[in-house]
């Protein structure tokens, strides 16, 4: 009986580490990205076009960058591709080596809004995931104050 | 007596095998002890670094065993709690920083974020290479060198910016912004003023204000006071 306890305490113990794990290779730190569910809700899916993606409208951008995430667009890809066919980031995420696009257009302070990201891998060489990056409004958490 | 020969000859052998084993085994531990001063300097490449350390008489020898040493030191870093500090994007040299200095990343990480939140805060509408993007350099080299001093905060600002995704144009505004943060938190300390993150916000605005910052695609309002 006690044996058996252990082993699924340590059985539990191993499963809340490889979830902890997981949530933060996922969301990573402080982050939090749009679900494929809440982005067709909001904008619907539309054919992606690297090259009139910046210009086009807000609606247009969302629903391109759903079907970017839909078809992980440029994944395993070179990152300077994305660069060379959408032209200079108009916005950031974390690092300049992260690529972003703004979705949200004429963003006013303190509106929620979100962003297109191109994550490369760990050499910064392949495109490893595109993500739709909530960009505004986070709490400040309290280790950084 | 041929049976004792033949066992002090047997007893001889396994004496010589346990004093140069002891030999070899002290060696290798002096030269650990000796590899491990030295980790910090590791950069880009452990098996060339490790071979320019400087030895004396009782570890010239040591560069000879550059190879194992790095082969511990890589599968050694690969289980340390730095690893869960990586964040995606990050450059190999910002990823090396991390996991020798897994204590230090955690204060550089903390910084960065202070630093993108003020410049959320200061620029609430932010574009690329623009006014926030120079703000947000120089708080967070503002910031690192009031946490760990001007010399380290120099490394993982520089690390940051071995990036072959970015153009030269733009890592050249990335350095001087964050030469102008570092700058800027040195003046305020040499004044004595009490070091604030406002002190150092004011600090910034005035530097972007008075185009002492590098900026490529400009065009945001900046602010008199910090917000």
């Amino acid at each position: 009986m006690k044996n058996t306890m252990l082993a699924l305490g340590t059985l539990l113990c191993i499963s809340l580490l490889m979830l902890t794990g997981r949530s933060f290779a996922e969301e990573f730190f402080g982050a939090k990205f749009m679900t494929q569910k809440e982005a067709k809700g909001k904008w619907s899916l539309a054919p992606f076009s690297a090259k009139s993606f910046k210009t086009s409208s807000e609606k247009e951008k969302g629903a391109m960058a759903t079907q970017a995430v839909e078809g992980k667009v440029f994944v395993g890809q070179d990152m300077l591709k994305v660069r060379e066919q959408m032209g200079d980031p108009d916005s950031y995420f974390f690092s300049d080596t992260i690529y972003a696009y703004m979705i949200t257009s004429n963003v006013k302070p303190k509106q929620e809004s979100w962003q297109l990201v191109f994550i490369p891998d760990e050499n910064l060489k392949k495109v490893a995931d595109v993500k739709i990056h909530k960009k505004c409004c986070y709490e400040t958490p309290e280790w950084v104050k | 007596m041929d049976v004792t020969a033949k066992f002090l000859a047997k007893l001889f052998c396994f004496y010589t095998f346990l004093f140069f084993g002891q030999v070899a085994y002290s060696a290798d531990q002096i030269c650990e002890k000796w590899f491990e001063q030295y980790i910090k300097k590791i950069q880009n490449d452990c098996e060339l670094d490790c071979a320019t350390f400087g030895t004396d008489m009782g570890t010239f020898h040591c560069a000879n065993l550059c190879d194992d040493l790095c082969l511990a030191f890589k599968k050694n870093a690969a289980s340390r709690p730095g690893r869960f500090l990586f964040y995606p994007g990050l450059t190999s040299a910002e990823r090396k920083l991390v996991d020798q200095n897994p204590k230090e990343a955690v204060t550089v990480f903390v910084q960065k974020t202070r630093a993108e939140l003020s410049s959320s805060r200061n620029f609430p509408v932010q574009g690329f290479n623009d006014e926030s993007d120079a703000f947000r350099h120089y708080i967070w080299a503002g910031l690192l060198t009031k946490e760990i001093g001007a010399e380290r905060a120099q490394l993982y600002l520089d690390a940051h910016e071995e990036n072959r995704l970015q153009p030269p144009a733009e890592r050249a505004m990335d350095l001087a912004n964050n030469r102008g943060g570092i700058l800027g938190t040195q003046r305020l300390m040499k004044n004595n003023k009490a070091f604030d993150l406002k002190a150092l916000e004011q600090s910034a605005l005035d530097d972007l204000r008075a185009r002492r910052l590098v900026i490529l695609n400009p065009g945001l309002s900046i602010p008199k006071e910090p917000l």
